[in-house]
């Protein structure tokens, strides 16, 4: 299987049968957002930082799922990370993340890994079903590099956390897998070099603390 | 932490890592696992806790001549057997 991107991989792993993310678990929605970010920090194109995410350099042409998001955060200013999550996460259309996933999904249905779908009670709601094949790539990914000794790459450390913050991790790990997969990811957290992870997991904890403020305040 | 390597970069490595080796073949991870654990994929291993690595083409070729032997309907221990005799009848260099 060719190169996937982080958020690609997320989207196989999060969405449900219906082929959409729009549940009750608004984690999984923030971790979608978590993860085109993170693509673009490990690419380089964005800073992130507790409260702002600045722009500093181009989008590569590989990366052009993540068009509409790059497009929102580049402007004269750093973008807030709060008005980005309200924006993305908790609007009354939904338009900007329904406009990520199908930037996302496009770029996966066309190498033939998840499959267009209707979905919604009217079917107007566009879904991305992944196909048993992408899904066991994605999967067998994850185990070959944490179940396994040796190295674990910041991508595929980056897409656990995800999947773990965003409550994905059950339907395809085995209570053990996950508990060996928490094991390892602490053990590099620990380590002089496992900066990376802990920033990762900060991070994402700490926009899924901002989105419950969100929800709360507006509820 | 590295990043993952490009999959241009790994077509064309001398050894790659289980990971890369389920991306280059499509062979599950648990199956190329297996196959390690009961001798039939050799690897490198610098130090215990380090990254087994496997030599890219030699692999591939064995995974698919398992494939192939799996193909004529062959069982695993049979094909372990077929294996360990043919390293046995190589000449050692």
């Amino acid at each position: 299987m060719r190169d996937l991107t982080i958020s690609q991989e997320y989207l196989i792993c999060a969405v449900n049968e219906k082929g959409t993310l729009f549940t009750f678990n608004t984690e999984k929605m923030v971790c979608l957002v978590a993860a085109a970010l993170l693509e673009l920090q490990l690419e380089g194109c964005v800073t992130v930082d507790k409260k702002y995410i600045t722009v500093t350099a181009p989008l590569p042409g590989e990366k052009a799922h993540l068009r509409p998001l790059y497009d929102y955060l580049k402007g004269d200013k750093p973008m807030r990370t709060e008005k980005l999550l309200e924006e993305y996460t908790y609007s009354i259309t939904d338009a900007r993340l329904k406009e990520l996933m199908a930037a996302i999904g496009d770029s996966l249905v066309g190498r033939g890994l998840v499959e267009p779908v209707q979905s919604g009670l009217l079917g107007r709601k566009q879904g991305y079903r992944p196909t048993r094949e992408a899904i066991h790539s994605v999967v067998d990914l994850v185990r070959a590099e944490l179940l396994e000794e040796g190295e674990v790459t910041e991508d595929v450390a980056a897409l656990v956390i995800l999947l773990d913050q965003g409550k994905c991790l059950k339907p395809y790990f085995s209570a053990f897998e996950q508990k060996e997969m928490q094991a390892k990811l602490q053990a590099i957290a620990k380590t002089p070099s496992g900066k990376a992870v802990r920033d990762m997991v900060e991070y994402v904890e700490n926009l899924i603390a901002i989105m419950t403020v969100l929800v709360t305040v507006f509820t | 932490m590295s990043r993952q390597r490009k999959w241009e970069v790994i077509q064309q490595a001398e050894t790659v890592t289980i990971g890369e080796l389920v991306r280059l073949t499509d062979v599950r991870y648990s199956t190329l696992k297996y196959y390690t654990e009961e001798g039939m994929l050799p690897f490198h291993q610098a130090e215990e806790n380090l990254t087994r690595r496997y030599d890219r083409k030699a692999s591939i070729r064995r995974i698919q001549q398992i494939k192939a032997l799996r193909g004529e309907g062959k069982s695993i221990p049979q094909i372990k057997a077929l294996l360990q005799a043919e390293e046995a009848a190589e000449p050692t260099p």
